[in-house]
């Protein structure tokens, strides 16, 4: 049987109904329209699907639906804001950290909390926070370059 | 004139992709959509009996479900659902519902029996079938070795493979008021009209393929997918859009993988240490009627100019899946057996192996006898030697050791790959509110083709690029090569400065003697006209017009890398340190420099992405990366991202990327060869001889195993 | 997916009957990172997931140097390796809970489910183990507690019946004088099951060893103590000989198998370098 739930997602208070076998990453897409966050491994392996439930990072194709309820969701389509990127996307952009783009919103969604907890990352730091994310066309250098500019921009921000 | 240098800008998709905004294929929102799920085979070689759907359609939502007898009978083995089961995890049946869940359900639902046959794992079983094809020869090898004062022989083995791109494999098809549309990620979207039309018995002028962003592919995505007409039939019979997306398990078990090959190498040098002499055997794992070519000799004969080669190559027939083209295909498992077998000679002869190749410098293409368009691969090893600080190296093996036991070691290797090139059928629009669209042939797969198009245009035309239109993997926006064997940059080259040229000079006519302040959209609102519309086709040299009707066609068109009067190629040059830990003999790859010769950069950012990419895949490749046959039950072993161990950002380090930069005029007016594959070729190959020199253990066999280091 | 029910007790008692009346139908879901793959991937096909979250206590996290360590079931691993007080005292575990999959997987995964998996690669299992980790058991006849060690019975395997529930777990606290380590074996550098598993908790008085517990996993069908070698150190001074001869000794308690991995032959090996290794680093950690 369905059931209400009724959350923040991107900031909105939405409401919708779920299953109790929809994932995050089934109701985003078929609920919202969005689809940044993509199942590709479906094992918790690859962080396509990364969205932050209560300020914190979760797969989205491992987490269920049905305990939104209340929550705080976020996903890459709400970190811009307006025409504004967020530092972590700027800084994508600026260093080339990405070919396919299919892993982008995973890894940036991670950034942001990489850099939260640690203002001014090492490369090991950075290398253990993003270890479950994974990029096929293989751009590591070029992100860890944009972890590192992001950390910066937003070091001076603060 | 060839093109000065490009300067670096960024990628004119980014803002797309960094926002969430880009729509693959499994992205389009279409209303009354279905979904599917496959139902794979248990068996790994037979004739499926029966097959039991009540149990799948009394699963609530369940609308139909396909199996062989809904298809129409082809010559051949169909890529639809067969009777006949050539490998396990083959499609039985497309369970299609109203949601993903009752087609889960209803997959599981479905029950086929089979009356199984004996099968053939691997290409060491008994039973399998050897079949040799057309050798590649150039002088007398045999001579040349009877005569050399130094030879070294060595065989070496490449593993089954899988591409695993982050993007799934998928296909959603829509028929509507006759026409057959299918989204899917592919690199060949005429490719696959053709081959869709021909399955289902269509009109290929009633199907549209479109493909505008791809989340990977890496060769993946060249041939027909398995899925495609099976999907595409079930949207027409039920008359409503149909989506599947394949399960990972279910693509390691349907898409094509690179195959396991072998390979004995023999050389032999002349009592100068010069190469003289190369016999090369090669053989690879092939289905009962796969086509995939044993091309191994592509590169080997291009590298050093060496006159007399003496090349087999042969399929070995066992019962699997079709293999196909992974990134860099034959060049990756040849030149890392060709080159591992080049720094076993230097040893041999005591010869530092940055100089031994460097005393090879190749003019000539012995298999053609042509002249090289263009090599510069001494100059990829110098810069690369220099900027890795090679002339610290001691020759010895062992010789690094850090103070907890870490051995350290260098390594040298070198790259080939083919320049290919596509004719093109390209159009191109200004207008003048500003917009410009071209559309052509091309694939966007990460490797940045809108970006070298975008770079291209702006170079040639004073377009607006904000509001630039890139039209590519689309077959209503013009017929579309497969976008593989690194011809894209190339072949959109031409298309780009053939209509720039038309361009202009439709714009000079239309403007004659005036004198028009602004860019070419301000021009063209001045003398009131709205657009500007150009089209034109190119093709490759020695090309004739037949190549346009088999591009129109989705056939095979492409040329290289033997043109007429000269043969083409890029190449690389990969200096690595490894770093074996003392008692756990793991390998880790802390630095890399590779240099390369792709003719004209076109587009730095992306190009050097490319690199580090085909990096980091021969370090997977070297130290990791092998799908292993169930010998048991026939199908793949480690079928998930868990036990197909790719790379992760925390196996690697620093990868310094650079670029010989100069133009190759003979090749094509830009003065670009291609770059995606050669960026592979060669890596694994300095990984092991870097492994050589820490440790004095040779590894012939990928992925190196740590055992066979202790 | 496939579908399911959820359903969610408020009670233990509750969840237990819910589990008796569900039978092999029901699985009882805490962070569903283990779970919902194998749903995903057919190997298991429950019509009710019984969902743990809403139990009492199952959130609780009690952790001092003078009390040991207590989590409910429903602990995320994140939440223990963010935990300044486990990283200090329960370092083994900590350094395990840092090479359990991905921090997005963390932020869900609890060590219950690693346990009740009971996947002889487990990264946890093996500190846990050396710590002498204690697992309550709620069922029909109440509470009960068994060792972590005597938990499994096999690969996948464990002593929990159908209708019982692990409600958490207790580690005692360190004595003085204890250092641990956990040292993981794979190929790749994270995001990978273990080759092999080593985790060592001794305590040292002065310069002898005055107990050793050596725990190891992916070299059994369960994670396994090798008492053998940690009799060769008890009660001794352990010079680099005596460490040799410990990790050689505890190499032949092993029974690993050969897969994609490694060989067994290799895990053997890396048996016997890991147990020096770890008892080293332990040792130092314990000064």
């Amino acid at each position: 049987m369905p059931r209400k739930i009724r959350f923040k997602l991107n900031g909105r208070a939405v409401s919708t109904d779920v299953m109790p076998h929809e994932t995050i990453v089934d109701m985003l897409t078929q609920h919202f329209d969005l689809t940044g966050a993509r199942e590709s491994c479906g094992q918790g392996l690859c962080g396509c699907c990364t969205v932050h439930v209560d300020e914190k990072p979760v797969s989205g194709c491992l987490s269920l639906a049905w305990f939104l309820d209340g929550a705080n969701v976020r996903t890459i389509e709400g970190l811009a804001d307006g025409d504004n990127l967020d530092p972590v996307q700027q800084a994508f952009i600026e260093t080339g950290a990405f070919q396919c783009g299919f892993c982008t919103p995973g890894f940036i969604m991670m950034t942001k909390k990489l850099i939260e907890q640690h203002p001014k990352p090492t490369d090991d730091e950075i290398r253990h926070y993003l270890t479950g994310n994974l990029c096929r066309c293989s751009a590591y250098p070029e992100i860890i370059e944009a972890v590192k500019l992001a950390a910066s921009r937003v070091g001076l921000r603060n | 004139m060839p093109a000065a240098p490009f300067p670096e800008r960024e990628r004119i998709d980014a803002r797309d992709k960094v926002l969430g905004a880009t729509a693959y294929a499994a992205d389009i929102p279409l209303p009354g959509l279905l979904y599917a799920m496959m139902v794979p085979a248990t068996t790994p070689k037979g004739r499926v009996e029966t097959v039991a759907v009540e149990g799948a359609m009394q699963v609530r939502g369940v609308v139909r479900v396909l199996t062989a007898f809904d298809f129409p009978a082809l010559p051949g083995p169909p890529p639809t659902p067969a009777t006949e089961i050539a490998y396990r995890g083959q499609p039985v049946a497309l369970v299609v519902a109203e949601t993903l869940e009752a087609a889960i359900e209803g997959a599981e639902a479905v029950r086929a029996t089979y009356a199984g046959q004996a099968f053939v794992p691997l290409i060491d079983s008994p039973g399998a079938a050897r079949e040799l094809v057309q050798p590649k020869k150039a002088g007398n090898a045999q001579a040349a070795m009877a005569g050399a004062a130094t030879t070294i022989e060595a065989s070496y083995v490449s593993p089954a493979q899988h591409h695993n791109p982050m993007e799934m494999l998928s296909t959603t098809a829509v028929w509507r008021d006759g026409k057959l549309t299918i989204y899917e990620g592919t690199q060949s979207a005429s490719l696959v009209r053709a081959n869709v039309a021909i399955a289902l018995h269509l009109d290929p002028a009633v199907v549209e393929v479109k493909s505008a962003q791809v989340g990977g592919a890496f060769g993946q995505k060249i041939p027909l997918q398995r899925q495609t007409p099976i999907v595409a039939l079930a949207a027409i019979l039920i008359g409503r859009p149909v989506k599947l997306v394949l399960p990972r398990a279910q693509i390691f078990h349907n898409a094509v993988f690179r195959p396991k090959s072998r390979h004995q190498v023999a050389l032999g040098a002349d009592a100068g240490g010069k190469l003289t002499a190369i016999r090369y055997d090669a053989d690879h794992q092939q289905s009962r009627k796969g086509t995939l070519e044993p091309g191994y000799h592509e590169s080997p004969p291009r590298m050093y100019g060496v006159a007399d080669y003496d090349g087999t190559a042969a399929h070995v027939r066992i019962d699997t899946q079709d293999p196909g083209a992974m990134r860099a295909p034959y060049p990756h498992p040849a030149q890392f057996a060709f080159e591992s077998a080049v720094d076993e000679l230097a040893h041999k002869l005591g010869r530092d192996p940055v100089a031994f190749r460097l005393a090879h410098q190749a003019t000539t293409d012995p298999i053609s006898g042509n002249p090289l368009s263009s090599c510069f691969l001494n100059d990829c090893l110098t810069e690369g030697a220099r900027r890795f600080g090679w002339e610290r190296r001691p020759i010895a093996q062992g010789a690094m050791v850090e103070p907890d036991g870490t051995l350290v070691g260098w390594g040298v290797a070198a790259g080939g790959y083919p320049a290919n090139v596509s004719p093109t059928i390209a159009t191109l629009r200004v207008s003048a509110d500003g917009r410009t669209r071209f559309a052509v042939a091309g694939h966007e797969m990460g490797q940045g083709i809108r970006t070298v198009i975008a770079q291209l245009l702006q170079r040639e035309l004073d377009v607006d690029p904000a509001r630039l239109e890139i039209a590519i993997g689309d077959t209503a926006a013009a017929p579309q090569h497969t976008t593989a064997s690194s011809r894209g940059t190339v072949s959109v080259g031409a298309a780009v400065t053939a209509a720039a040229a038309k361009m202009r000079a439709a714009m000079a006519e239309l403007i004659g003697q005036r004198s028009i302040a602004g860019n070419i959209h301000r021009q063209l609102a001045t003398v009131r006209r709205p657009f500007l519309q150009v089209e034109v086709s190119t093709l490759g040299p020695g090309q004739d017009a037949g190549a346009l009707d088999r591009l129109r066609a989705g056939a095979r068109a492409a040329a290289g890398p033997e043109y007429p009067q000269f043969t083409s190629f890029s190449y690389i040059a990969h200096f690595v340190e490894v770093r074996v830990e003392p008692s756990t003999r793991r390998v880790r790859v802390p630095r890399v420099v590779s240099i390369a010769d792709c003719g004209r950069v076109v587009s730095p950012r992306t190009a050097a992405s490319q690199v580090r990419g085909g990096v980091v895949w021969a370090i997977g490749a070297a130290l990791r990366e092998e799908t292993e046959v169930d010998p048991r039950f026939g199908g793949w072993l480690n079928a998930d991202l868990a036990d197909y161990v790719v790379p992760v950002n925390a196996d690697i380090g620093d990868i310094d990327v650079g670029f010989v930069d100069r133009p190759d005029p003979l090749f094509n007016a830009v003065g670009s060869k291609g770059l995606g594959e050669v960026a592979m070729v060669g890596a694994a190959a300095a990984i092991a001889n870097a492994v050589f020199h820490a440790t004095g253990t040779r590894v012939r066999k990928m992925p190196l195993r740590i055992e066979d280091l202790l | 997916m496939r579908p399911f029910d959820l359903l969610q007790p408020k009670t233990t008692d509750e969840a237990i009957a819910l589990l008796a009346r569900h039978g092999s139908r029901a699985c009882l879901l805490a962070g569903g990172t283990d779970l919902l793959v194998e749903i995903k991937e057919g190997i298991r096909a429950p019509d009710v997931l019984i969902d743990a979250k809403h139990l009492p206590g199952m959130r609780d996290l009690v952790v001092s140097s003078s009390e040991g360590l207590r989590f409910g079931a429903l602990v995320t691993a994140r939440e223990l390796e963010t935990s300044p007080a486990v990283k200090d005292f329960y370092h083994g575990l900590w350094q395990a809970l840092r090479e359990l999959g991905s921090i997005q997987v963390r932020n869900r995964a609890t060590v219950a489910g690693n346990v009740c998996r009971a996947s002889p690669s487990a990264d946890t299992l093996p500190p846990l183990i050396a710590d002498g980790a204690v697992v309550a058991i709620m069922g029909p006849a109440g509470e009960r507690h068994v060792t972590l060690e005597d938990f499994f019975t096999g690969a996948g395997k464990t002593v929990l019946n159908g209708d019982e529930i692990v409600t958490g777990f207790s580690v005692p606290k360190p004595l003085p004088g204890t250092g641990k380590c956990y040292v993981k074996h794979g190929r790749r550098k994270a995001m990978e099951l273990a080759t092999v598993g080593v985790a060592v908790t001794m305590t040292m008085t002065g310069d002898t060893c005055s107990s050793i517990r050596i725990a190891l996993g992916a070299v059994a069908p369960t994670p396994i103590r090798a008492r053998k070698a940690e009799a060769v150190l008890a009660g001794k001074k352990p010079d680099i000989e005596l460490i040799a001869q410990c990790g050689a000794i505890a190499a032949t308690e092993t029974s690993p198998i050969s897969n994609i991995r490694g060989s067994a032959d290799y895990r053997r090996r890396m048996v016997e370098e890991l147990v020096q290794r770890a008892i080293t680093a332990a040792m130092e950690a314990a000064r």
